[in-house]
């Protein structure tokens, strides 16, 4: 990941708000997102996950610090139109009828006239409202309602460059599933999604990496999803008769790999790219080892949460 | 200047609310103010002040402020207001919106005032009177350039803060009118300070004055030879100035999203 060129890039940003007292929202975040991640901004409320978003969005000024996307201010025109944006809280013109709402955002994103109704149909589609809530009000809408209509008018200027703000606030199960799968979507599109949930579950499903946020600093980032750069755990277990210590450390060995434990049946293996857990199986099965299970030892954000809480 | 920014501002115009002033504004005004010219025998009234309560700078000024002043840089309420973030996280200059809304924002002014102005007359006209109120080329025209400076007033006022935007509007209105008023009232003996004093608080006023309310009335560049040069340096310069003091409090304002 880090070989990659940073399609955001966020160096020394400092935030404070207020002439006479400063509050300091945010202290040198030092961070690079790359073209097609999926990152997640997590934190405890008041970590400043907010500001940092409001100043990738150009909608807050850095007091100190640059923010780059795709090598250019986030206040430049072409970044602006290569970006949509989900608000959290979804106060959008309640007098306006749905359509025309998103007619409007349609033609503020500077999409061609000539596609206006059938984007506008697609959008709804594509967030799961039915074609008569178009027709609706927007103040007759029901909080999860809006915040799919939130995504819809994210998706009229179909951005390259996604910010979400708490997505699925609001919703549904099926809302959930539906933000869920148009993630998934996205990263299969090769969109730059950044998103900022309280949700960890929906984070840890959808999330390349996440960043860790707390008074305004980042504590740590933790990739989520193994790349073939990234360390990752891999853990066997076997059926009865288990291989011997011994014998798992020597597969490992001549595999090149490195065993960090074997006890009851189950090993740890730490691995340095995708294919040697292939190889790893293809040698236990090779010497009718009986395999019983194999993964990647699951981060569990909740947890990584409470850790990066704890060490503060 | 942005299509949709312009058609937006229009259909704001559509709301509940707003629709019952417009008509309040448009229809109920002229007809209560007929009502009572109707009483009044024809050789007591004076048209021309009559003309003044129709389609002159205060008619334009109170309909800017009506129809026109929620609809720039305001985020404090969700039905009036507009959601600034989402916007300005669209491909959108900040100075274009600021022309955009202050182009729609004249002409809906032009279309409120000569609404208006058509009702007045169409009801003259139906009580015998219709002859005593001519609307003539010079009128439209003062109607055109008063709107366009007084909207690009509220669009400066309206792109700072709401606060701080009724504070400068109310600071403006105390200074250049309330404040020297009352300092005029004060005879020379009872100050302190001897000399022009007097003199020099009406200059500084009279300059703040022609920054804040400086109506344009073609009239006298019709009927004289010689040609006022001041009113109109001061009309293009107020102009230039609103418009610029918006772009560049807008472009340095931060938009919290949560707003």
């Amino acid at each position: 990941m880090s070989q990659q060129t940073a399609f955001i890039q966020i160096n020394n940003l400092s935030k404070t708000y207020g002439l006479f007292f400063k509050f300091r929202a945010l202290t040198d975040i030092n961070l690079n997102i790359h073209k097609g991640e999926t990152f997640g901004l997590i934190g405890p409320n008041g970590a400043g996950k907010t500001t940092l978003m409001g100043c990738l969005l150009g909608l807050l000024k850095p007091s100190a610090g640059t923010i780059l996307i795709d090598n250019k201010s986030v206040n430049e025109i072409s970044v602006k139109a290569l970006t949509g944006f989900m608000p959290e809280r979804s106060n959008f013109d309640a007098w306006m009828i749905v359509e025309n709402f998103l007619h409007y955002h349609h033609m503020l994103a500077r999409q061609p006239e000539s596609t206006a109704n059938e984007d506008v149909t697609k959008a709804l589609a594509d967030v799961g409202l039915e074609p008569e809530v178009g027709k609706r009000l927007i103040r007759k809408l029901s909080r999860g309602m809006l915040q799919r209509l939130g995504l819809a008018q994210l998706l009229l200027g179909k951005p390259d460059l996604c910010f979400l703000d708490e997505p699925t606030s609001g919703m549904d199960p099926l809302g959930m599933s539906l933000v869920r799968e148009l993630l998934f979507r996205w990263k299969q599109e090769g969109k730059t999604v950044v998103i900022n949930s309280h949700h960890l579950d929906q984070v840890e499903k959808v999330c390349d990496r996440v960043a860790f946020i707390d008074n305004g600093k980042i504590r740590s980032i933790e990739e989520l999803v193994p790349t073939a750069q990234t360390k990752q755990i891999f853990v066997i277990q076997w059926a009865k008769p288990y291989p011997n210590e011994d014998l798992v450390r020597k597969v490992a060995q001549d595999n090149q790999v490195e065993c960090q434990s074997v006890s009851d049946g189950s090993a740890r293996f730490l691995l340095t790219s995708k294919t040697q857990g292939s190889n790893l199986l293809r040698a236990f099965v090779g010497i009718n080892t009986q395999i019983e299970q194999a993964s990647y030892e699951h981060k569990d954000l909740v947890e990584l949460f409470r850790r990066n809480n704890a060490t503060q | 200047m942005n299509k949709a920014i312009i058609m937006h501002s229009f259909l704001r115009l559509a709301r509940p609310g707003t629709l019952m002033t417009l008509v309040m504004f448009v229809l109920v005004y002229p007809t209560a103010l007929i009502a009572f010219i109707s009483r009044l025998p024809s050789v007591s009234f004076d048209f021309e002040a009559f003309a003044n309560l129709v389609f002159g700078p205060m008619m334009i000024n109170v309909a800017a402020f009506t129809f026109v002043s929620s609809s720039i840089g305001n985020t404090k309420s969700l039905d009036d207001g507009e959601y600034l973030a989402l916007l300005f996280s669209r491909p959108i200059f900040r100075w274009v919106y600021v022309v955009s809304k202050w182009l729609a924002g004249f002409a809906l002014v032009v279309l409120v005032i000569g609404s208006q102005t058509i009702v007045f007359k169409t009801l003259l006209q139906l009580i015998g009177r219709g002859d005593q109120l001519s609307v003539g080329f010079i009128d439209v025209a003062n109607i055109i350039l008063n709107s366009l400076q007084i909207t690009a007033l509220v669009a400066m006022i309206f792109a700072f803060p709401s606060r701080i935007g009724a504070m400068l509007f109310a600071g403006l209105l105390y200074l250049s009118f309330a404040a020297p008023m009352m300092f005029n009232a004060i005879p020379d003996s009872a100050l302190w300070f001897h000399g022009d004093l007097h003199n020099i608080v009406n200059s500084i006023s009279g300059c703040l004055r022609s920054f804040t309310y400086a109506p344009i009335d073609l009239d006298p560049y019709f009927n004289s030879i010689q040609i006022l040069w001041l009113p109109i340096i001061t009309f293009a310069s107020n102009l230039a100035i609103y418009i610029w003091i918006a772009v560049v409090v807008l472009n340095n304002r931060e938009f919290f999203y949560t707003n």
